[in-house]
């Protein structure tokens, strides 16, 4: 029972920074951008979210909402870099910085909690539910969402409009000889990115029925750890998209995160999150491959040296 | 078609290391015509192809196309009539990406870029019948990606997709310089087909003298900003590469090169 309940929020939770880990997809894959703006935009979606839901807003409406603040939130990262020719790591920071602010000032104070109302994750039909069976129809539901955006940014990226944001984060030059301005590529590439951070962000707090100004925190560390792990596996795997992969990514991640938590506690969140980012990079780089093929070599000649010396004696 | 008109250039402006390019020049391209120019480095022959390209602008005079004024058009905008090949094979196509959709992104320059299918269904056969002509074989690989390209491939593939929509201008900056010679030869020999068959109007940059000689109907040397030999049909036709290394060799021995 309890490492099934664990398995149910592994996929939850694994399936919102899914959500997550699409929009960081766009910018750090497609757009070759470090947008570090997500750590912002995340909590951003959550609070925009908490606060309409809590106002008496159609849950629905809320999440349409929260994506569009995180579209907007992105848009401003992209004004900053391609307008005032801001580097793009510090225009992420910048904005990121200023939604702290920003997402504190919507709220009116650290926390918005909204236990009462009805939204996505929270309705009479998951309540119709034992508690247990509740918890996987929560994540089935997640899923649905999730299948969705996915399925429309992969339709999305087949169109011409898709084409040209491949091309602006492949090759730049390409995109201006075809005579189009590759600012506006980057521009909407960002607010498609962040407004799908931000959705997740309302998925996330629908899930906890709280907003707590502390949940951006790492974001971006999570949702790039989650990228490269799908990248890897969808590039060993020919049929399976990128998309597919960052899927299968974020719920790999999170299934070693909770059982990191586990054996250390809570209080070591951060610190594993930062771990396991390392791990995944190193692992990216094919540095510990090699190291693991020299161990094993090394490991090899102690033993024949040894062989060959009982041989003599 | 093309003119340049009193162009002043300087690097580094305003700095001890400041040095002046251009300085009134004058340069003009007539419709049709095939220029090579050829120079040592820092003539100012990239730099005329940068000017006209518009990634870099003029501190003062006009450069008019087709008697349109686009001397602070941005990049983008200008390149809508004109097409640039560069001398990195991977500067025209997205490396990512493959062949049939690089050639789908170049087929709808000039339009709009919006939600309707990337890939048209029945392209397929069109583009195949692009790239048969070149002979590697590309025409059954529309579904690599460029990158995995040798530079020669991607050179003449950057070429047909600089030539697939209409343009009034081709800027070909040293793009057979990065490639051995034999696909050097054959790209040159492709860039000069094309430019027959289209009819465009066409400025190639290059250190090969001898494709500078044999290809096109006019030649140029630059020299520190200036025009120094400029041959155009029948007088282009008495030059051959002797001759064209003699000027050039005087020219560097007066720099002291």
């Amino acid at each position: 029972m309890f490492f099934l309940n664990q398995a149910g929020t592994i996929l939850e939770m694994g399936f919102i920074y899914a959500v997550v880990a699409l929009g960081v997809y766009i910018t750090y894959k497609i757009l070759d951008f470090p947008d570090l703006s997500v750590d912002g935009t995340f909590p951003l979606g959550g609070v925009v979210f908490a606060v309409l839901v809590t106002a008496g807003c159609p849950w629905a409406v809320a999440m349409i909402v929260s994506f569009a603040a995180g579209c907007a939130a992105g848009l401003i990262t992209g004004l900053l870099h391609v307008k005032l020719k801001i580097n793009g790591l510090l225009s992420g920071i910048i904005t990121m910085t200023a939604l702290v602010s920003v997402n504190y000032l919507i709220a009116g104070g650290p926390m918005v909690s909204f236990s009462q109302e009805t939204t996505m994750l929270h309705n009479s039909f998951v309540n119709g539910f034992s508690r247990f069976a509740a918890n996987f129809v929560q994540v089935g539901l997640t899923l649905v969402l999730l299948a969705v955006c996915k399925i429309l940014l992969d339709l999305y990226l087949k169109t011409k409009s898709g084409f040209l944001l491949r091309a602006t984060g492949d090759n730049p030059q390409m995109v201006t000889q075809l005579g189009k301005n590759i600012d506006n590529y980057k521009m909407l590439g960002l607010s498609l990115a962040n407004g799908l951070v931000a959705l997740a962000g309302s998925l996330y707090c629908q899930y906890n029925t709280v907003f707590n100004s502390s949940m951006g925190t790492g974001t971006v560390v999570i949702a790039l750890a989650c990228v490269i792990i799908g990248c890897v596996i969808a590039k060993h795997i020919r049929i399976m998209k990128d998309t597919t992969g960052v899927i299968i990514g974020a719920v790999i991640y999170y299934a070693i995160l909770t059982v990191a938590m586990l054996l250390l506690g809570s209080d070591y969140t951060q610190l594993i999150v930062a771990v396991l980012f390392v791990l995944v990079l190193i692992f990216d780089s094919g540095l510990i491959g090699r190291s693991v093929k020299k161990l094993f070599k090394r490991k090899k000649r102690p033993d024949a040296a040894m062989q060959g010396g009982e041989g003599n004696a | 078609m093309l003119e340049l008109i009193g162009i002043k250039k300087a690097f580094n402006r305003g700095t001890p290391d400041e040095a002046v390019l251009f300085d009134h020049f004058n340069f003009s391209v007539k419709t049709g015509e095939f220029v090579s120019i050829v120079g040592s480095n820092g003539s100012g022959k990239t730099t005329l192809l940068n000017l006209v390209g518009g990634s870099v602008l003029p501190d003062a005079g006009k450069v008019l196309l087709d008697g349109e004024d686009i001397t602070i058009k941005k990049e983008f905008i200008r390149a809508r009539k004109i097409g640039r090949v560069f001398q990195d094979p991977s500067g025209g196509t997205a490396n990512h990406m493959t062949i049939a959709e690089n050639m789908a992104l170049a087929e709808n320059k000039g339009k709009r870029y919006a939600l309707g299918a990337g890939l048209g269904k029945k392209r397929g056969e069109y583009y195949r019948d692009l790239l048969r002509p070149l002979g590697l074989g590309l025409e059954d690989k529309l579904n690599v990606p460029v990158g995995s390209l040798s530079g020669g491939q991607r050179q003449l593939l950057t070429l047909i997709i600089a030539t697939m929509t209409p343009i009034d201008l081709l800027l070909l900056d040293e793009h057979t310089a990065a490639l051995d010679p034999k696909t050097a030869e054959e790209t040159m020999r492709l860039t000069d087909q094309i430019v027959r068959e289209k009819k465009i109007t066409t400025l190639m940059v290059t250190h090969n003298l001898r494709f500078a000689v044999e290809y096109g109907t006019r030649i140029c040397m630059f020299d520190k900003g200036h025009v120094v030999l400029d041959k155009a049909d029948e007088e282009k036709e008495n030059i051959d590469v002797d001759e064209l290394l003699r000027i050039f060799n005087e020219i560097s021995i007066e720099c002291g090169n």
